[in-house]
């Protein structure tokens, strides 16, 4: 899995810290969490909330903010906790860099979320357009 | 049943008709394919009459434009005579009114061509008839009280194209209802004129006999249910009992033909404006007419067999109904669903609250959410979308809109006389305590509550929407707030009405 998310992430991602990342397994946890956050976020916006009050594009922008930036904020303290730990320095902005990378695939997981998961919703089919 | 030809006499009979419009438009089942109101008075501007005339006509448009399988709303069918005759017929109203029985701005006396007769007849005419009260009494106004004279005009009716095209029309299959009240001119003197012309009908339609013989005849005769206020000088007078009375030993004698009759009337009396006749008599809805527009629908359901009648036009196993109610003692004059028989309140109690609802929604909220927001009941996922100018076309602001009014009007009006029937609480602006005497279901996932706003309602809407496929943008409106409050009422109000 570990591999698997590295090819993926690096498509669109390089930086020095490629090899150390991959050595601490931390594309494979940072995989997961880039899929299984705006999953879970649009589950329990679509599902969770499919009230005819929630109706529209506010309480869908809200619910896509709070899965990125959640999404956002775990990429970048958790792989700069690990690496840490391990002995490895490496400046802040290597890892906000990493996490933003893993966020754009976060919006693109959260939108197909979106156009899936809004068709089986009885309110809010037409959130946010 | 086929037909139900239903003969509306005089002011009551229009009350009467105005209820029953309002409990089919709210979805109250009437299980026949075609009603067929006749409105029959001669007081040409009474405002009881225009206002139901109104009604019928707005009902006919919106049920036209906007009916589909899908809404329980304006389900039965509401035809004028003229509709529904085959061919022409001269001189045929081709309104829900029965055409003039007497000409414009007539006089009894010229009606009767008093000065045309001989003097022993005319001498016999003027001990029978007052010559102010009576004999110079404008017709146009309706007899104001004097049955002597309705039973002579009236009379006439039996000729009149509206007649020949009802008699031309029913048959078998179909059943009469006539409704009058006892107590006034028009009613008292139509009701056993009708009766006699239907069971034993003139030789001129020597062809129908056998038909209206045996057609199912139903009646309801109001007994008192309001008085009116002492005027000097008014030809209308609070004799109401001493008329009841006279009149109900003649119909214990007279009316065999009638298969069921239904009395009805209040012991608790309000007064009302004394107005003999024309535009400024329009009495207020009065909870008496409505008991008495569910009785054209307990005969509607009445088995065939128990409707026989013999060759004669008699009827064989007559039935006389009368109505209970569940009175609080310490409030008598306060009535609610609650107060209704549970078989009354279930056939009318989901109906009248799924319309005030869907009137609540369409006149608070319904712009609203066409204009601002992405429901699936607006941008349509299986029905066609919504437009916001939804509310300015002609359907909705110049039809549904109008009736929604009409139908609040209706239940402020019953709520304010008295007795006050008050199925609503029409102050409160809390949904959930619009029903009176009824605790809603609590519902939620954190906080169990009865409290619910338009955004709930707003969600039936959209549960609903999947049904609407092929319907037109009228159609589809009014199938959501049909099955939308179908969807409320089920969720929140059954229990707490029914159990």
């Amino acid at each position: 899995m570990n591999g698997f998310f590295a090819k993926m992430i690096e498509l669109i991602y390089s930086s020095q810290m490629t090899n150390d990342l991959y050595d601490n397994n931390i594309y494979g946890v940072a995989g997961l969490v880039m899929i299984l956050v705006p999953v879970l976020g649009a589950l329990i916006f679509y599902f969770g909330f499919d009230k005819a009050r929630y109706v529209g594009w506010k309480a869908w922008a809200l619910s896509f903010l709070l899965s990125i930036l959640t999404c956002f904020l775990i990429c970048w303290l958790w792989p700069q906790s690990a690496m840490g730990k391990a002995g490895l320095d490496y400046a802040s902005s290597e890892y906000v860099y990493f996490s933003a990378i893993t966020s754009i695939y976060s919006v693109i997981i959260f939108m197909i979320c979106t156009f899936v998961f809004r068709f089986r919703t009885t309110n809010l089919l037409h959130s946010p357009f | 049943m086929d037909r139900l030809f239903l003969f509306c006499i005089g002011g009551t009979g229009s009350r009467v008709l105005r209820s029953l419009v309002h409990l089919l438009a709210a979805g109250v089942e009437l299980p026949v394919r075609e009603l067929i109101p006749i409105i029959i008075d001669p007081d040409k501007e009474n405002g009881n009459v225009e206002q139901s005339i109104k009604l019928l006509n707005a009902y006919q448009e919106i049920r036209d434009k906007a009916h589909s399988a899908g809404s329980s709303f304006f389900k039965t069918s509401i035809r004028r005579l003229s509709e529904v005759v085959d061919g022409d017929i001269a001189g045929l109203s081709n309104e829900f009114r029965a055409g003039a029985q007497t000409g414009e701005r007539q006089t009894f006396k010229d009606f009767l061509e008093f000065d045309s007769m001989d003097a022993a007849t005319r001498s016999l005419l003027q001990l029978l008839y007052s010559e102010r009260d009576n004999l110079q009494s404008d017709l146009s106004i309706g007899f104001k009280g004097n049955p002597h004279m309705g039973t002579v005009v009236l009379n006439k009716f039996q000729e009149s194209a509206d007649f020949r095209a009802f008699v031309n029309m029913v048959s078998d299959n179909d059943r009469i209802f006539i409704v009058s009240s006892i107590f006034g001119g028009t009613g008292a003197a139509g009701f056993p004129l009708l009766v006699k012309n239907i069971r034993h009908p003139h030789s001129d339609y020597q062809s129908k006999q056998a038909t209206l013989k045996q057609v199912p005849l139903g009646a309801l005769t109001m007994l008192p249910y309001f008085g009116v206020e002492s005027k000097p000088g008014s030809p209308i007078q609070n004799t109401f009992m001493g008329k009841t009375k006279s009149a109900l030993s003649f119909y214990g004698d007279d009316l065999r033909g009638i298969n069921s009759l239904y009395y009805l009337g209040d012991d608790h009396q309000k007064e009302v404006d004394n107005q003999p006749g024309g535009a400024s008599q329009q009495n207020r809805a009065h909870f008496a007419e409505l008991v008495a527009a569910l009785a054209v629908i307990d005969f509607a359901k009445t088995p065939q067999d128990r409707l026989k009648t013999n060759a004669e036009g008699i009827a064989l196993q007559p039935s006389f109904k009368e109505f209970g109610l569940l009175v609080d003692e310490n409030n008598p004059d306060q009535l609610s669903l609650r107060n209704l028989a549970s078989s009354s309140r279930q056939q009318i109690g989901p109906q009248l609250i799924k319309m005030y609802y869907a009137l609540l929604f369409a006149k608070n909220q319904l712009a609203e959410s066409l204009a601002t927001k992405n429901h699936p009941f607006v941008k349509g996922s299986t029905g066609v979308p919504l437009s916001p100018s939804l509310i300015n076309a002609p359907f909705f602001a110049d039809r549904l809109n109008p009736y929604f009014t009409q139908f609040h009007d209706w239940l402020i009006e019953l709520a304010q006389n008295s007795r006050a029937f008050a199925p609503f609480n029409l102050q409160t602006e809390a949904l959930d305590a619009k029903v009176v005497g009824v605790e809603q279901l609590k519902k939620g996932f954190f906080r169990k509550t009865s409290d619910w706003d338009y955004a709930v309602f707003e969600g039936y809407l959209n549960d609903v929407e999947s049904k609407m496929g092929g319907l037109s943008a009228e159609q589809k409106l009014l199938a959501l707030l049909s099955q939308g409050t179908e969807e409320l009422y089920k969720e929140r109000i059954q229990t707490g009405l029914l159990g």
